[in-house]
């Protein structure tokens, strides 16, 4: 992977971090007129108090990913979490945040994409439910903007259980645009490379804070 | 001529009518009734879930009427619920290290087992049972060590290896009435002095190697009744109890010990009795009462290490018997714990997890083990304790059962912010 795409990954980490208690939620409480930050209050009358955010800790990390993208704890992530799990959180305290759980985090989450696009590869184009858009059997040249744009909507919901931000479409975007340019003309006609992008774009997202905490 | 309906005309009108009607119910389920159910059943099975999981959406119907609690029911039987929360609170009481990051253990296999089945919480200090996996239920290609002296007795394979993607433990564990111990000559006996978690492998492993078995009363007071032991030293009773490897004059001062050391001692010396007999020879616990014992024992059963460095103090006192003194009793510590019924004395680990298991601190500490595993936070005891004493009164009334206090707690807005 060359740095320009290696940039693109941690701008894709980075900012949902950033923007993920801004976004419209699909279960946001628009009825209510509050938003789900307005929750994270202490009572008074019960004097306790909780925390915005909590990790999830290394085992809650692999259960997650594994449910959110219906992908089952085969051999190859199990290898992958054994080798990464004493860098991952070890209990819920946001203080557990590491350069090494990033890199952890960032890794597992690849590892489990590739599984989930395997999976979801040897199905019907249609009835895939994350990459329902996406013609593998195309290069990266032919993905549209609706249906890449279809496939961010996907895994937001299925990853962060709610709408992507305008700011992290925007960013999801430019990421594309930074991991085209990166391949040669090739590479760029290569059907592989409708694939890579789709691995490229499931690992950021599921490897966002948003993945990864409470 | 009327038209004939045959069964499968009806059962065809049946399922369009059933089917209008779900459709109609996830028309009627506002956007704040997912996210309050996929909130729950996130907080319940501490995993993060997508917007189409299974549970969601009749979750959602439950939270539209307004019955979280109908709905937190709901998201306990998710497998991650007793496979990951319930697993991971019991993990961190079990050892010093009080950490997520080990596998599977006895103790741990009882707290879910115990919450799964909606037995009363206090039999995790006073049950003669234990939980191992069913081999029925292990799934096909799956190898679990299951021998009772080698992977159970004598070492943790047996639940290292039921902690594994494959396995849902909450289907597998079974319960087995009787708890068993290694005699000296490797044959399987009954544990003649059995309590619950505090008498399971892991548990005396992790506290009652080495040392003189004050740190299973400390851990046993810090686990179930949240209560470090500098907050509940005593120096105004007896010190009787302390025993002889203790100084009294530690750097010739005698003030230093009434002053500081005996606080602890008087506490931990006091109880530790009930432990005078558990001993831990490689890797495994043993007990002096049981015949062809292994280990270091006197000739009455009592562990040679509870009276070691004898001449330390020799007036102090020298452990006979497996008896406790509970001195814990005096207005400091009466307050803290609120004990019930006969706790002046008693004999053996059992007894003291009784006398733990009846106190209201234990109901108290309870909640705060299931707030801080389902709320994910660290609830300070003294800054909230109306908040627990409260909680703890409904947990008593309601059997003290595990799983629904965790379908209470959830639902409180602190908790899930719903």
């Amino acid at each position: 992977m060359n740095r320009k795409i290696l940039s693109a990954l941690m701008l894709f980490l980075l900012l949902p971090a950033s923007y993920n208690a801004c976004s419209q939620s699909p279960f946001s409480r628009s009825d209510s007129g509050s938003s789900s930050d307005e929750v994270w209050t202490a009572s008074a009358e019960e004097n306790v108090t909780t925390n915005p955010y909590a990790l999830l800790s290394a085992e809650q990390v692999l259960k997650s990913m594994s449910s959110v993208t219906n992908t089952p704890v085969n051999g190859a992530i199990t290898n992958e979490y054994n080798s990464r799990q004493s860098s991952l959180a070890s209990d819920f305290d946001l203080k557990e945040v590491t350069s090494p759980m990033l890199i952890s985090i960032t890794n597992l989450a690849g590892v489990v994409c590739n599984e989930t696009l395997k999976i979801e590869m040897a199905q019907a184009q249609n009835s895939r439910r994350l990459f329902s858009s996406i013609d593998f059997s195309k290069s990266v040249n032919v993905i549209t903007d609706k249906s890449y744009d279809d496939t961010v909507v996907r895994m937001s919901s299925a990853f962060w259980g709610r709408k992507p931000s305008s700011e992290e479409s925007q960013v999801l975007s430019s990421g594309r645009g930074e991991f085209v340019s990166a391949l040669s003309a090739n590479e760029a006609n290569n059907s592989s490379s409708s694939k890579n992008l789709m691995l490229f774009l499931c690992t950021s997202m599921l490897a966002s804070f948003d993945s990864y905490s409470f | 001529m009327g038209i004939v309906w045959g069964a499968s005309t009806k059962v065809l009108v049946f399922s369009v009518v059933l089917n209008l009607t779900s459709v109609i119910a996830y028309a009627q389920v506002s956007d704040t009734a997912r996210w309050e159910a996929k909130r729950i059943l996130e907080r319940i099975s501490s995993t993060k879930v997508s917007a189409d999981h299974p549970l969601i959406e009749p979750m959602a119907l439950m939270t539209q009427k307004g019955d979280y609690l109908g709905a937190a029911q709901l998201a306990t039987t998710d497998p991650n619920f007793l496979g990951s929360t319930v697993k991971l609170m019991g993990l961190k009481m079990s050892t010093r290290d009080e950490t997520f990051r080990q596998p599977l253990n006895d103790f741990a296999a009882m707290v879910v087992g115990v919450t799964r089945d909606d037995l009363d919480a206090r039999l995790l200090l006073t049950g003669n049972f234990y939980y191992q996996a069913n081999p029925s239920k292990i799934p096909a290609g799956v190898t679990v060590r299951s021998d009772m002296a080698n992977d159970l007795l004598k070492s943790n394979n047996h639940y290292q290896d039921l902690d594994r993607p494959s396995i849902d433990i909450d289907q597998v564990l079974m319960r087995v009435d009787g708890q068993k111990l290694l005699d000296g000559q490797n044959a399987v006996v009954n544990n003649p002095d059995p309590a619950g978690v505090i008498t399971s492998r892991a548990f005396i492993v992790a506290h009652a190697s080495d040392g003189t078995n004050r740190r299973p009363i400390e851990f046993t007071f810090r686990e179930f009744m949240c209560v470090p032991i500098q907050e509940w030293a005593d120096t105004k009773v007896s010190d009787q109890r302390i025993g002889r490897d203790i100084d009294r004059f530690p750097g010739g001062d005698h003030l230093k010990f009434q002053t500081t050391c005996k606080g602890c001692h008087t506490q931990m010396d006091s109880l530790r009795g009930a432990f005078a007999m558990w001993d831990v020879t490689g890797n495994r616990a043993v007990n002096g009462a049981m015949t062809n014992r292994a280990g270091s024992f006197d000739n009455r059963g009592i562990a040679r290490k509870m009276n070691k460095n004898g001449d330390v103090y020799a007036g102090g006192f020298v452990m006979t018997d497996n008896s406790f003194i509970n001195n814990s009793r005096g207005p400091a510590n009466a307050e803290i714990f609120g004990w019930r019924g006969d706790v002046d004395a008693g004999q053996g680990v059992q007894q003291l997890g009784q006398m733990v298991a009846n106190s209201k601190r234990f109901s108290q500490c309870m909640v705060k083990r299931v707030y801080d595993a389902v709320c994910r936070t660290q609830l300070d005891v003294k800054n909230n304790l109306p908040f627990l004493s409260q909680q703890a009164l409904d947990f008593e009334r309601n059997n003290y059962n595990i799983k629904s206090l965790f379908e209470k707690l959830v639902i409180l807005k602190d908790c899930s912010g719903i």
